[in-house]
């Protein structure tokens, strides 16, 4: 008789739950509320069969040791959402181009404008950046534009290097732009073009950890979108830190239309332009 | 599309910025050298007791308001002791930011008691406004014992406002006996008439 097919256990236990969610916090600053409880537990389950240990207690242990780096990338991969498209909440960019960018060039003439966009998730946002500003702002020839992309997640970097896209994250993507930017590959799926590609760059960052957020300085605007929501106050605290650290002085920070700096932290101050709110790292020091 | 530029290996990888002594960083003349110093010490447990040490003398709000952030989840006491002794302090925004990170402190669990009784009612004050943040089963006994007896009327109204949202039905009669303590005093009448109204509604 054959030994039977490696199997892992069937269910997560409500111990195991808040161990891993705990754990997870402790590493991502991102918290699972018991609501989704049934999403993580099927990506545990998963992890499990895939790293192929016996169960819960084994697995756990593995992703426990600071030697097996590749089992929590793979985790964390699995866990974070990675639900995006392009020109998502555009008034933003509007925003950026209308009232944002005429204020910092005419402070600076020389230096280039750098972005920052996190989580890039596959990249849809910083792609969108950089063709909005190709179509939209007048003064793009006049201007160096760096454009960064960062996120927790390996496999969404990785993705967002290789700008390939389905129809869903190009619904708002006319035909004009789709021929200007994009390669069709077939089966509905559009790469963007090399010139694009070549000029982001993407990157592994952790918003929560000092260390890795400390490469990152003197952005003029950050577009760190939808992702202080699903962080505890601690976690939000920590992030605006190095959300400011990764500012320049008189630097723009864009959040989700749904989420507030101020009810984190009083070190940025918000602005609120014709086009979308925003909050600026003070160019003087406060005292 | 040649505007739109890659920096040639990005600086990314650039660690030049990194601090090489975080803590040293803290007696920097440069704030923002004290503030990444506040940031890259965040998760660094025996360095709490110097972060708030800083706290009590630094000037720039920026870089207290990293140091406080670095604070928040500690559990060393001797940290929570040094932060406490800026609820005397004349600064009212120094003083608020303490205690809403002293309530995010499992430390300060250990100190609340003292402070609670603490001869001073301002101290008093800002100790039971902490309380509505830090989350310990003992909060609404130290509340009611704050109700039953301390004797200024600030303290205890802002103590009735707290058992309003996390005090249970058995402390009722507590609270109904705290106007008579102080006679003639509208805002405590009204703060003990609304929290026994709402523990009535929670029955």
């Amino acid at each position: 008789m054959s030994a039977l097919p490696a199997v892992g256990p069937a269910e997560v236990t409500t111990a195991e739950f808040d161990r891993f969610r705990e754990f997870f916090y402790r590493r991502t600053g991102i918290q699972f509320q018991p609501s989704k409880r049934y999403f993580v537990d099927k990506r545990i389950l998963a992890s499990i069969l895939q790293a192929g240990a016996p169960d819960f207690r084994s697995w756990f242990a593995q992703l426990r040791l600071a030697g097996d780096d590749r089992l929590l990338q793979s985790v964390i991969n699995s866990m974070t959402v990675n639900e995006s498209y392009f020109f998502r909440e555009d008034y933003q960019f509007d925003c950026l181009v209308n009232s944002v960018l005429p204020l910092l060039v005419a402070e600076r003439r020389t230096a280039p404008i750098r972005i920052l966009t996190l989580p890039s998730s596959t990249g849809d946002e910083a792609y969108s950046i950089a063709i909005w500003l190709l179509e939209h702002w007048p003064a793009i020839d006049q201007f160096d534009i760096e454009i960064t992309g960062v996120d927790i997640d390996s496999q969404v970097v990785e993705f967002a290097k290789a700008g390939v896209f389905g129809e869903r994250a190009l619904q708002h993507v006319d035909s004009t732009l789709r021929a200007r930017y994009f390669t069709v590959l077939g089966a509905g799926q559009y790469q963007v073009c090399a010139e694009l590609r070549d000029a982001i760059a993407f990157t592994l960052a952790n918003i929560c950890e000092p260390l890795e957020m400390q490469r990152l300085r003197n952005f003029d605007v950050i577009f760190c979108r939808n992702l202080l929501i699903y962080f505890d106050e601690l976690s939000s605290r920590r992030a605006a830190e190095n959300l400011y650290g990764a500012l320049r002085p008189g630097g723009y920070l864009f959040l989700g239309h749904s989420e507030s700096m101020s009810r984190i932290t009083p070190i940025f101050k918000p602005l609120r332009f014709p086009d979308s709110a925003a909050y600026q790292r003070p160019k003087e020091r406060t005292r | 599309m040649a505007l739109v530029r890659k920096r040639p290996g990005p600086a990314l990888s650039d660690s030049s910025g990194a601090l090489s002594d975080p803590r040293a960083a803290l007696s920097s003349p440069d704030p923002e050298q004290r503030r990444a110093g506040a940031v890259m010490l965040m998760d660094v447990e025996d360095a709490k007791q110097l972060l708030a040490e800083h706290v009590a003398i630094e000037q720039d709000v920026v870089v207290r308001e990293a140091m406080l952030t670095a604070l928040v989840g500690c559990h060393d006491v001797a940290a929570a002791r040094i932060l406490a002794t800026l609820l005397r302090g004349e600064d009212a925004a120094l003083r608020n930011a303490v205690a809403d990170t002293l309530g995010r402190m499992p430390a300060a669990g250990a100190i609340i008691e003292e402070l609670l009784v603490d001869q001073d009612p301002d101290v008093r004050v800002m100790s039971v406004m902490l309380l509505r943040s830090l989350a310990l089963p003992a909060v609404p006994q130290w509340l009611l014992e704050v109700v039953a007896r301390d004797t200024d009327a600030n303290v205890v109204g802002g103590a009735l406002g707290e058992l309003a949202e996390v005090g249970d039905a058995t402390m009722i009669s507590v609270l109904e006996r705290a106007p008579a303590r102080f006679p003639g005093d509208p805002f405590i009448a009204f703060s003990a008439a609304v929290a026994v109204a709402r523990l009535r509604e929670s029955i």
